[in-house]
């Protein structure tokens, strides 16, 4: 047996796990002879001890079960009936999306009130959604605001009520595949330009928008297979740009995101791990960075990443 | 409700509607959950606030339990599943080196040398140990707390998981190579009184 065979095997020699006999017997031979993987071999036995220590494991609250109990009852959570009888799992994925893309509506409306007195004038390949409140929004798909509240409850935002953005939008005209449209004139003053993916995978559904003091948007999609996709777009100034941005993503620009310039962090082979890409782009004079993550594989990202406008 | 009754007999009960039986099944659990958790976030308020998310997804998903089946993998991964998007919704945008661990292989020549002069306290290398399994990804995490800090086999992972065992295995190799490339690391940044040979 070599030393690279007795790496790859030492984790599990180490671990008590199962080891065929005949590899056995040989890995123990070659740990005999070898000072070297020996010594490995007396490093990953310590890992391991070490590993299953719990002595840190600090005590928890002796209350903990009666609020466990109490939070059950508080929240008045009864067992809910199984998936097959819910009203979500009628509704079903395309469902779902539309209620993404409402929120997402939602969003551009409470930011632009005014502009909804206008109808859709102008096709355009990017959605852009003029700024009369410079607000932080927080919106979550189908939740009440006091369920947003707790699960952003450490984020920068700001939850609106539900009567607020009931009354401003009075009717929706978006769907899957949006090909994105300007809503309103624009008024003067800044743009928010809001980057959304025209593919995600069928099985995905937006579950939430979110954007910060600068008016940088998030958007979250997800599964039901605990999948996710996550878009960040940050606008950056020039001056604020680091050296390498200048050089090595300024040419990217104008709309399209050539493949190559695409930052892809990730290993193929390993499927369930997050993926990112990042790559920046311009519009009207403004630059910014995009940051696409998700559990997708490489390849299904990158499709996601070619549709964003 | 009698305390003797199986986890599966007693999730039967609160699918009736039986609190006491809810009770008994936290009162058992809540140990294992919050040690996950634990080892998953590094911080005991937090770990402590999920493993009560734990509980209350557990109340509220438990008529999607099969009573058929066992039940502690299916809790197990209800746990899984939470820690890991509370982690992810926390990060919202997890980057990953290129050259991570997860697509370089382990360089084991520098491991530290073991000899009784040098030999560093046992807490030392846990408390480094652990704080390299908070860096480590969260699937990945996962894999080395059920693993040694819940004490499960690979097919006991597998069935929580709801995955092979043979992917068990490799995920838990990948796992390995990972954990020791970060711990390789913080030794080599001196995070870590322990000497770190250079090489052979």
């Amino acid at each position: 047996m070599k030393c690279k065979q007795v790496d790859d095997l030492l984790f599990s020699y180490c671990d008590l796990r199962e080891i065929p006999p005949m590899m056995l017997r040989e890995l123990e031979e070659h740990l005999q002879e070898c000072p070297e993987c020996r010594r490995k071999a007396e490093f990953t036995a310590r890992e391991r001890e070490a590993l299953v220590y719990d002595g840190d494991i600090p005590e928890m609250s002796p209350d903990f079960v009666q609020r466990v109990l109490a939070a059950v009852a508080q929240e008045q959570t009864v067992p809910a009936p199984s998936r097959k009888t819910t009203i979500w799992s009628q509704i079903g994925s395309r469902g779902w999306w539309a209620i993404g893309m409402v929120a997402v509506v939602v969003i551009a409306l409470l930011i632009a009130p005014d502009s909804f007195k206008n109808p859709v004038q102008t096709p355009n390949t990017e959605m852009q959604i003029m700024e009369s409140e410079r607000q932080p929004v927080a919106m979550l798909a189908g939740k009440m605001p006091q369920q947003q509240e707790q699960e952003t409850a450490s984020e920068p935002v700001r939850i609106m009520p539900e009567h607020s953005y009931k009354e401003r939008v009075p009717s929706l005209q978006i769907g899957r595949g949006n090909q994105s449209a300007t809503y309103g004139s624009p008024p003067a003053g800044e743009q928010v330009v809001v980057f959304s993916p025209s593919y995600i995978p069928e099985d995905y559904r937006l579950v939430r928008v979110e954007s910060d003091a600068e008016n940088n948007i998030t958007i979250y999609y997800e599964n039901d297979r605990d999948g996710y996709i996550c878009l960040r777009a940050v606008q950056k100034s020039m001056a604020g740009m680091a050296a390498h941005e200048t050089t090595a993503d300024m040419d990217t620009v104008e709309g399209y995101y050539p493949l190559a310039r695409y930052n892809l962090q990730a290993d193929a082979a390993t499927d369930s791990e997050p993926t990112v890409i990042r790559w920046s782009t311009e519009h009207d004079g403004q630059h910014y960075q995009l940051e696409l993550t998700g559990s997708l594989s490489p390849e299904e990202l990158i499709r996601v990443a070619n549709s964003v406008k | 409700m009698n305390r003797s009754d199986s986890d599966e007999i007693l999730a039967q009960q609160v699918i009736n509607g039986n609190l006491t039986a809810f009770e008994e099944l936290v009162t058992r659990y809540q140990k294992p959950i919050f040690k996950l958790a634990y080892r998953m976030v590094g911080q005991k308020e937090e770990a402590e606030d999920l493993t009560q998310e734990v509980f209350i997804h557990l109340y509220q998903k438990i008529t999607h339990f099969n009573p058929e089946k066992k039940f502690k993998p299916w809790l197990y991964r209800v746990a899984v599943n939470t820690c890991i998007s509370r982690l992810r919704r926390k990060r919202k945008v997890i980057f990953l080196g290129f050259d991570d661990a997860l697509a370089g292989s382990v360089d084991l020549d520098n491991v530290p040398a073991v000899s009784p002069e040098k030999n560093v306290e046992i807490q030392e290398l846990q408390r480094e140990l652990f704080q390299a399994v908070l860096e480590m990804p969260e699937n990945y995490r996962a894999m080395i707390v059920l693993r040694y800090q819940l004490d499960l086999t690979n097919s006991e992972i597998a069935e929580t998981l709801g995955i092979t065992r043979e992917n068990v295995e490799v995920r838990m190799h990948r796992a390995h190579k990972n954990l020791r490339r970060i711990l390789l690391g913080r030794l080599a940044e001196g995070r870590f009184e322990y000497e770190v040979q250079a090489g052979r």
